[in-house]
């Protein structure tokens, strides 16, 4: 082999090597993540995720759960389809800004009852959502994951 | 040294080029001919033939066609046959490099009678034999005019003509055969008419150019190696063939041995006539002695005609496609074909028959560096174009020094006045070609030498380490290489997937330090820096997607080796510059794994993922591993000094936790949420990104994988002491 050509080789090597190694991934954005921690990634057994109510204050006092209200559970999916238990509604969700969760209920009379929850705080195991009452009072709902 | 890297600088682009034209070449496919088809017409654009195509009707092909056929591929015409290019549109058929193709074969007798054979501003080049027309082949007429037959590589023939059916000779029509103004050049192989009297072809072969030519044979010139040859019968012979007007220069019998020429070889004929009319072409001189030497016919042979070659043209036509017919120095005296160059000319004056466009034209000189090898020097000749009607002089403006050495002259894309293709131009070539032979007989001698006294020396002793590590007698400074390591570093562990090339590629350097003990063995210390990441989304197994990991690292190492090298260090032969070598050793690197969690970077060892840090008992794992890996190396040696080459290292860590994902049970989230860990909410979310149900499973399940990781790539080596 010509050392001409061995060294054409070794810079093509270089190249490749170079445009490989050197090639950035994209990480994901604060609204993407924020899906993510709600819904899931899409992946397999990833899918969804149910938030289930740990406790709820009212202006910032503890209103304690009854026994049904405890085993009260939101289910996010990722291709943005949402359930509830034991009330059985089905829906849509969600988050077009940063923090703020938008809950459409669709009632088998097509009327549709739609809530924007703020998001205080989520991470992978606890969910933190405030909501305006009816009252004008500030409900605040804390879940915990219960996959 | 700057040659070389002018070198690099002139070829890099253009081999960037390359790789992306036949990428999307690759991309785009081309349209693949095969099997029969009743009628075929062929589009412009690219197509590849690799097999028989057969094509029962009328064969059409469009200009601007580019037809590649790969060794076995080649065109069964049963039928009409219409290839018509354009003047500057041109139809290419040609062979693929080293797997040529055969070309276009017409067979048969077709059942519409009009039908012909047009052939026009064709490329026929890099073939086994271009066009065949097979015995018992009939068609109405035949006409191949303004081609181009170039560099085709087959040692049968260019174009063979069989003779048609033999019940055609109760018929009384006949086949009009016309080969008018084509260019034969660079061929291999000879133009052969079964007859060229004949009651049922009547041939006119005119103005063509026959130039350059090298007809493969044995060292007896007989009628079969001239570049044109055929029969002549007294019997059937009711059209004599028309050959006039055509231009033959520079056509040789070449022997199949050795590869030197032997003969000049234009026309050969046989059969029983007595003569046949050779008049009025251009016959590569204006000698008649010389003339007779280039026709094999009654004058070698009283049995054959005599061809009668007089009157002949003392320049070829100018109505001939472009072509240099004679070569003088600038003193204006002309130089023979057997000339020895071994100084450099002073310029070339090159007669042709039309005038010629020099503006692109590549002017090569080749030369042998020493007496007795092999080695050659390629040089490109700097010149002055001085045009004078069909005269050109060339004067060389820079000679090489080529230590009086013997060498050829090489012309290359010259075009015509149409923007056409013209034959290169060789000056002292013959010779050339006699003194390689020389040289290749010395370098087999030598080689069969060497075999004899490596039968007579003694066998060497059985294999000992001794024998394989024997010492070496030099300073120490001059033991020591010092290397640049650059490539890809791809991991292989927990957050990893069986097939290693789908996992995450980041870039490897590192600084190496060999030093050579005994003749085959060395110890060498790298010092690597580069990084390791990867992801679970990557992997094609559902349970790790579900886990959905991911990591990525900085790792700083240093490695030592033990190596065993193939080839004695010792020496320093041009015939051993490849140099593989084998090792084994243990490796120290410090890594530091880490997540992206909501945007921002967190180191994982202090999170305590594996809920290191939710125990009292435990704690975090160390961010230093220790390991081993097995090398491989091939080493290309430039000179004594530097060298360039390929590694691969296959490394095993020690520590499980490279990827930060260890043995450890899935952490309870009330007991992170309870730690004293800083970052909860990332480390609830990195301990389980998948937030699943993973209650008493491990973190490493389902591939429980010992972590690694592979780096490979190129390397350049210097000593930098004698």
């Amino acid at each position: 082999m010509k050392l001409k050509n061995t060294i054409l080789l070794m810079m093509l090597f270089s190249s490749i090597i170079i445009t490989i190694g050197c090639s950035k991934t994209v990480p994901k954005t604060p609204l993407e993540f924020q899906k993510e921690l709600l819904s899931g990634t899409g992946a397999y057994l990833n899918t969804q995720r149910t938030w289930q109510l740990d406790s709820f204050y009212v202006d910032g006092a503890n209103s304690p759960l009854t026994t049904l209200q405890k085993e009260y559970k939101k289910t996010f999916s990722y291709d943005g389809m949402y359930n509830d238990e034991p009330d059985k509604n089905t829906g849509i969700w969600e988050i077009s800004t940063l923090g703020k969760l938008k809950v459409t209920k669709i009632y088998a009379t097509n009327v549709n009852d739609s809530s924007v929850f703020d998001i205080v705080s989520i991470n992978a195991a606890r969910l933190k959502l405030n909501k305006k009452l009816l009252d004008g009072k500030l409900g605040t709902y804390s879940f915990k994951i219960s996959n | 040294m700057s040659y070389n890297l002018h070198i690099i600088n002139k070829h890099f682009t253009a081999l960037m080029i390359i790789v992306f034209v036949c990428a999307v070449a690759q991309s785009f496919g081309q349209d693949t001919l095969a099997g029969n088809y009743p009628l075929l017409s062929i589009k412009s654009g690219n197509h590849v033939i690799k097999s028989v195509v057969t094509v029962k009707g009328r064969l059409d092909i469009e200009a601007g066609a580019k037809i590649e056929l790969i060794e076995p591929g080649i065109i069964v015409c049963e039928g009409a046959v219409n290839i018509k290019g354009e003047l500057n549109n041109k139809i290419e058929i040609f062979g693929k490099s080293n797997m040529e193709g055969v070309g276009i074969v017409i067979k048969d007798l077709d059942s519409n009678m009009n039908s012909t054979i047009d052939i026009k501003y064709v490329t026929f080049k890099n073939l086994q034999l271009p066009l065949f027309f097979d015995f018992g082949w009939k068609r109405a007429g035949v006409n191949i005019s303004d081609n181009y037959f170039i560099n085709n590589i087959g040692k049968v023939s260019i174009i063979q003509v069989l003779n048609p059916p033999f019940n055609f000779n109760i018929d009384s029509s006949y086949i009009d055969f016309k080969l008018k103004n084509n260019v034969f050049t660079g061929n291999n192989a000879a133009l052969y008419f079964e007859d060229l009297k004949s009651d049922h072809v009547n041939y006119e072969i005119s103005n063509n150019t026959i130039v350059g030519n090298n007809v493969y044979g044995f060292k007896n010139y007989n009628i079969s190696t001239n570049v044109l040859y055929g029969r002549v019968d007294q019997l059937f012979s009711r059209f004599n063939p028309k050959i006039e007007n055509n231009s033959f220069a520079f056509n040789y019998l070449v022997d199949y041995i050795t590869d030197t020429v032997v003969h000049l070889a234009n026309f050969g004929v046989y059969g029983t006539d007595k003569t046949i009319d050779f008049k009025n072409n251009y016959l590569g001189s204006t000698n008649k002695a010389t003339i007779q030497k280039s026709i094999y016919d009654q004058t070698l042979n009283y049995n054959a005609p005599k061809v009668e070659f007089e009157p002949f043209l003392s320049t070829p036509s100018e109505n001939n496609p472009s072509h240099v017919y004679e070569i003088n120095n600038l003193d204006n005296i002309y130089l023979e074909d057997t000339i020895i160059i071994k100084d450099p000319l002073k310029g070339l004056v090159l007669k042709s028959n039309t005038s010629l466009n020099f503006s692109k034209a590549k002017f090569g000189y080749t030369y042998f560096k020493d007496d007795s090898s092999l080695k050659i020097v390629d040089t490109t000749v700097t010149y002055d174009v001085q045009p004078n009607g069909n005269n050109t002089k060339l004067t060389i403006t820079k000679n090489v020094n080529t230590a009086k050495k013997i060498g050829y002259y090489n012309i290359g894309d010259i075009i015509d006045p149409r923007g056409g293709y013209v034959p290169e131009v060789k000056a002292g070539y013959i010779a050339y070609l006699n003194d390689l032979r020389r040289r290749k007989f010395i370098a087999e001698f030598l080689k069969d030498k060497k075999k004899e006294d490596s039968l007579k020396t003694p066998p060497p002793p059985a294999d000992s380490i001794k024998n394989q590590f024997q010492k070496i007698e030099a300073p120490l400074k001059s033991r020591l290489e010092f290397g640049l390591y650059s490539g890809l570093a791809i991991f292989n562990g927990t957050i990893s997937q069986s097939s290693l090339i789908s996992n995450d590629k980041n870039l490897f350097n590192g600084l190496n330090i060999n030093y050579t003990i005994f003749s085959n063995l060395s110890v060498s210390m790298t010092i690597a820096s580069f990084k390791l990441s990867n992801s679970d989304e990557n992997s094609n197994n559902n349970e790790q997607q579900a886990r959905g990991m991911s990591f990525s690292t900085s790792m700083l190492g240093v490695s030592t080796s033990i190596n065993y090298d193939f080839v004695d260090n010792r020496l320093y032969t041009k015939a051993r510059r490849i140099r593989p070598s084998i090792g084994v050793g243990l490796d120290v690197n410090s890594f530091s794994p880490s997540g992206i969690y909501n945007g921002v970077e967190y180191k994982l060892q202090p999170l305590g993922t594996g809920g290191q840090l939710i125990d009292s008992t435990k704690k975090a794992y160390s961010s230093l591993a220790l390991g081993y890996f097995f090398n491989f190396k091939i080493k290309y040696q430039i000179n004594r000094f530097n060298s360039i080459g390929l590694h691969m290292s296959i490394h095993k860590s020690l520590s499980d936790y490279l990827d930060d994902v260890g043995p450890d049970l899935y952490p309870s989230i009330d007991k992170i949420i309870n730690s004293k860990v800083e970052n909860k909410d990332a480390a609830i979310y990195f301990s389980n990104p998948g937030s699943r149900s993973v209650v008493g499973q491990y973190r490493n399940s389902p591939n429980n994988a010992k972590d690694g990781y592979i780096n490979f790539g190129i390397f350049y080596s210097r000593r930098l002491f004698k």
